[in-house]
C-alpha cells in the first residue's frame, strides 16, 4: 500500500506541476473566449445639414459689435448656402455669449441641439485694424475645434468673415472652402437682341459688383486663371473675335498671341502658365496650346472638324475637349500633346462644354437632349454620369475650387426672359439661384483669392 | 512498480479527463451561448421585419369572426395597461347585437389600420426596451374612440356597454400569458435579438450624418469602440481605432462626424437585462452603401 501512496502523492505533486501552468493558461486564454464583443454594422446615416450655432461676434465697442454681428451674419449665410449646415435660429441661443475666450456651457447648446457653436470677438486695435478672433467649439465633444485671429483694415471685415467661413467648412468637412472667392460673368443689360454685355466681376455671395469692361464690345466665356487673378475671355474689341487676357489687379488687357483666323473657347492650364484655345480656319477648329511665358504656339488636333471647348486635367497631362469628328457633338479625352484621343461620352444626346474639376475626379458638360439641356457630371473615363439638373436651357457650367459645387447659367424663354445664375452641389442638392445685379451668363469661378 | 504502470494509465486518464470535461466545463457555457448570436446576426439581418411577423400570426384567426376578435387582438399585443382606458371600446360585444350597421365600418378602417402599422414598426421597441411602450399607448386609445361613436349610432342601450368592460379584462389578460412565452424565449439567451440590434443601429443611423462630398466619401470608413452605462449612456469617451495614426482631413472629419453621431444620440434604449452584451460595442460605420459605389 505504501508503494501505491508513494506513487500516488508522486503522481499528485507532478500532477500539480503539471496543472499550474495549464491552469494559468486556461485562466488567461478562456476569458477571451468568452467575451463575445458585439459588434454593430452601420452602413445607412441620414443626409442632413449640420446644426450649428453662429453667435455674434462680441466687440470691444459699438461699432466694433456691429462689425461683430454683421460678420455673424455673413457666415451665418456663407454656410448655409453650402447646403452643408444649418445654422440655428439666434433666438433659440440660450447662452448669451459675453467672454468668447472662456468655453461656453456646453449644456445649454446640447439642448438645442447645435452639434458645433462659433464664438469670436471683434477688438479695434490702436493702430486702426482690427483684431477678429474665433473659435469652434464641438458642443458634443466639449472641446475646441480651431480658433484663429486676424488683423484687417475696419472696412476688409466681408473678406475675413469669408475666410473664417472657409475655416470652419474645412475643419467639418474636410475640403478646402469656397467662400473667399469671386466670380466673374457677363453682364447683360438692355433688351433681348440687343443686349449690352460686360463683364462683371462680385464675391461668390453676389456683394461688391462691378463692371471690367465698358460695354463698347461684346464679350463672351470669361475664364478665371487657377492661379492668380488674371481673365481670359473672347472680346470683338478689335472687330473680329479674339481672346484676350485682363488683369484684375492692373486692369491691364492683352490679346493672347496672334493668329490667322478666329480664336474661342480659351482656358488657362492648371499652373496658370498656359492658355489653350480654339483656331477656326475654314471650316473647321483644331486646338491650339499658347504659352504665356514664351508666347509659344503648339497645334493640338488637326481635324476636318470642329474641335474646342478644350480643358486640362488637373495635373495637366490630359486634355478633355468637345467634337463633332463623330458626326455629333461628344466629349473626347487626349494627352496634352495631342496623342491618344478617345471619345468618353456614349450617352443619348449631344454633349459639349466639358470642365474638368480642379481636383480631378469629374468632368462637368452640358448635354442637349430631346431639346432641353442639361448640365451633369461623369468621371474621366465617362463612367458615372449624373444629371445635376435639367430645364429649357442650362449652359456653362464652372467648378468652385473645391470640386465641391458648381455654378452655371439658365435662361428662361419669352421676351422678358434671361440669363441668371445658379449653384448646385455635386450631389444634385442645394440648387439655388446666385443673385447678380441685372442678367448674368457665363459665370467663372475663381480660385481662393489667398 | 508493479502496478506502477497501470496505476500511472489511469491517473493520466483520470487527469485528462478532468482536463478535457471538468475545468472549461463552466467557462464554455458562456461561449456556445456567444456563438449562435453572430450567426442569428448575420443571417437574418435583412429579413428582420419577416421574422416578426409571426407574431401578428394570431390575427390571421380573427378573420371567421369579424368584429369580435379583431379589437380584441388590436389591445391584446399594444396596450396592456391600456385596456383599462379602453374599456368602452370593446364594442365587440354592442357588434354582435347590432350586426349589420356598425360592422362594416370597423372592419376596413380601424382593423386593418392598428394590426400592420405599430406592429412591424414598433415591436422593435417592444422588445428591448420599457420606454417605447409610452408610445404605443397614445396609438391604441384614439382608435378605440373612434370606434366608441360608432357604438352609438348604433343605438345601443348603455347597459350593453357595461357588459363588455367586465368581458373586456378578459381578453386583456391574454395578452400578457402572450408576452411571458416571448420573453422566455429571449430570455434564453443573453444577446440582443436580431430587432433588438436592428433598433440600436436605427438609433444611431438617425444621427449619423457622413461627409458627403469627399471624392473618397464611400472608402471613409470609422470603426470605434463605445462603453455604456445601464441606463444606455455613454460611460466613457469613445475610442476611434486608428485615431493616432496621421489623418487626411476627410478621415479626420469622417472620423469626428461618427463621434457627433454616437454622442448626440446617447443614451441609447437598450434591454438593461441584458446588459452585460452591449455594455461595450464596437460600431464599424461604413458608409460605402450610401454612395453606391
Amino acid at each position: 500500500m505504501r508503494g501505491y501512496r508513494q506513487i500516488l502523492a508522486g503522481h499528485l505533486t507532478r500532477l500539480a506541476l503539471l496543472m499550474a501552468p495549464l491552469m494559468a493558461v486556461a485562466v488567461l486564454v478562456m476569458p477571451g473566449a468568452a467575451l463575445a464583443q458585439l459588434r454593430i454594422d452601420i452602413t445607412q446615416g441620414t443626409i442632413e445639414p449640420l446644426p450649428l450655432a453662429v453667435t455674434d461676434f462680441v466687440g470691444s465697442d459699438d461699432a466694433a459689435t456691429q462689425t461683430g454681428d454683421q460678420m455673424a451674419g455673413v457666415i451665418r449665410s456663407n454656410l448655409e448656402r453650402s447646403g452643408l449646415f444649418r445654422p440655428l435660429s439666434e433666438a433659440a441661443f440660450i447662452q448669451k455669449i459675453t467672454d468668447p475666450n472662456s468655453a461656453p456651457r456646453f449644456g445649454d447648446w446640447r439642448i438645442i441641439d447645435a452639434q458645433a457653436l462659433l464664438t469670436g470677438s471683434v477688438t479695434q486695435e490702436a493702430d486702426g485694424r482690427l483684431r477678429v478672433e474665433f473659435r469652434l467649439w464641438d458642443v458634443f465633444g466639449e472641446e475646441q475645434l480651431i480658433g484663429l485671429q486676424y488683423f484687417t483694415k475696419p472696412d476688409n471685415w466681408r473678406r475675413v468673415s469669408h475666410i473664417i467661413s472657409d475655416a470652419i467648412y474645412e475643419r467639418l468637412t474636410g475640403e478646402t472652402g469656397y467662400f473667399d472667392t469671386r466670380v466673374v460673368f457677363v453682364a447683360e443689360t438692355g433688351n433681348k437682341g440687343q443686349r449690352v454685355k460686360r463683364l462683371a466681376l462680385m464675391d461668390q455671395d453676389g456683394h461688391n459688383p462691378r463692371f471690367l469692361t465698358n460695354g463698347g464690345a461684346l464679350v463672351l466665356t470669361p475664364r478665371f486663371s487657377p492661379t492668380n487673378q488674371e481673365i481670359t475671355y473672347l472680346s470683338y474689341a478689335g472687330g473680329s473675335p479674339r481672346v484676350y487676357l485682363f488683369n484684375i489687379e492692373t486692369q491691364q488687357q492683352e490679346v493672347v498671341g496672334e493668329f490667322p483666323g478666329m480664336t474661342f473657347a480659351p482656358r488657362f492650364s492648371p499652373d496658370g502658365d498656359k492658355v489653350i484655345m480654339s483656331l477656326q480656319r475654314g471650316g473647321n477648329a483644331n486646338i491650339y496650346e499658347l504659352d504665356l511665358r514664351t508666347r509659344g504656339t503648339r497645334r493640338l488636333t488637326s481635324s476636318p472638324s470642329i474641335d474646342t471647348s478644350p480643358t486640362y486635367g488637373p495635373a495637366g497631362r490630359e486634355i478633355a475637349f468637345e467634337s463633332d469628328r463623330g458626326g455629333t457633338q461628344q466629349i473626347y479625352v487626349m494627352n496634352s500633346n495631342g496623342s491618344n484621343v478617345r471619345r468618353i461620352s456614349f450617352g443619348e444626346g449631344r454633349y459639349s462644354t466639358p470642365v474638368w474639376s480642379p481636383r480631378g475626379d469629374m468632368i462637368a458638360f452640358t448635354k442637349q437632349y430631346k431639346g432641353r439641356f442639361l448640365i451633369g457630371v461623369m468621371r474621366p473615363d465617362g463612367t458615372g454620369e449624373r444629371i445635376l439638373t435639367e430645364g429649357y436651357h442650362n449652359e456653362g457650367p464652372t467648378w468652385a475650387p473645391n470640386g465641391r459645387v458648381l455654378m452655371f447659367f439658365r435662361e428662361t424663354p419669352g421676351v422678358r426672359g434671361g440669363p441668371s445664375l445658379w449653384s448646385v452641389d455635386l450631389t444634385g442638392y442645394n440648387e439655388r439661384q446666385v443673385v447678380t445685379p441685372g442678367f448674368g451668363s457665363d459665370p467663372a469661378w475663381s480660385p481662393l483669392i489667398r | 512498480m508493479r502496478g506502477g504502470v497501470p496505476l500511472s494509465v489511469l491517473l493520466h486518464v483520470a487527469i485528462i479527463t478532468i482536463a478535457v470535461v471538468g475545468l472549461p466545463a463552466p467557462k464554455l457555457e458562456p461561449v456556445e451561448i456567444a456563438t449562435p448570436i453572430p450567426v442569428e446576426i448575420f443571417e437574418i439581418d435583412e429579413f428582420t421585419r419577416i421574422t416578426r411577423a409571426p407574431e401578428p400570426e394570431a390575427e390571421p384567426a380573427p378573420p371567421d369572426p369579424e368584429p369580435e376578435p379583431e379589437p380584441q387582438e388590436a389591445p391584446e399585443p399594444e396596450p396592456q395597461p391600456v385596456a383599462e382606458p379602453t374599456p368602452p371600446a370593446p364594442p365587440p360585444p354592442p357588434a354582435e347585437p347590432t350586426p349589420p350597421p356598425p360592422a362594416p365600418e370597423p372592419e376596413p378602417a380601424p382593423t386593418p389600420d392598428p394590426e400592420p402599422e405599430p406592429e412591424p414598426q414598433e415591436t422593435v421597441n417592444v422588445a428591448p426596451p420599457q420606454p417605447p411602450a409610452p408610445k404605443l399607448r397614445p396609438t391604441p386609445p384614439k382608435r378605440p374612440v373612434q370606434q366608441e361613436p360608432s357604438f352609438d349610432a348604433g343605438r345601443i342601450a348603455a347597459l350593453l356597454d357595461k357588459l363588455p368592460d367586465e368581458r373586456q379584462p378578459a381578453p386583456a389578460q391574454p395578452a400578457p400569458t402572450q408576452t411571458v412565452p416571448q420573453q422566455s424565449r429571449i430570455g434564453a439567451q443573453t444577446s440582443l435579438t436580431i430587432s433588438e440590434l436592428d433598433f440600436m443601429r436605427q438609433q444611431i443611423s438617425a444621427c449619423w450624418s457622413p461627409p458627403v462630398g469627399a471624392t473618397n466619401a464611400a472608402d471613409l470608413r470609422v470603426t470605434m469602440m463605445i462603453w455604456l452605462n445601464r441606463d444606455g449612456s455613454l460611460s466613457r469617451a469613445p475610442q476611434v481605432k486608428g485615431s493616432n495614426f496621421v489623418l487626411s482631413p476627410y478621415q479626420q472629419a469622417a472620423q469626428e462626424a461618427a463621434l457627433r453621431a454616437v454622442r448626440r444620440c446617447a443614451p441609447y434604449r437598450l434591454p438593461v437585462e441584458k446588459y452585460a452584451s452591449w455594455r461595450e460595442i464596437e460600431l464599424n460605420f461604413d458608409p460605402s452603401q450610401m454612395f453606391g459605389r
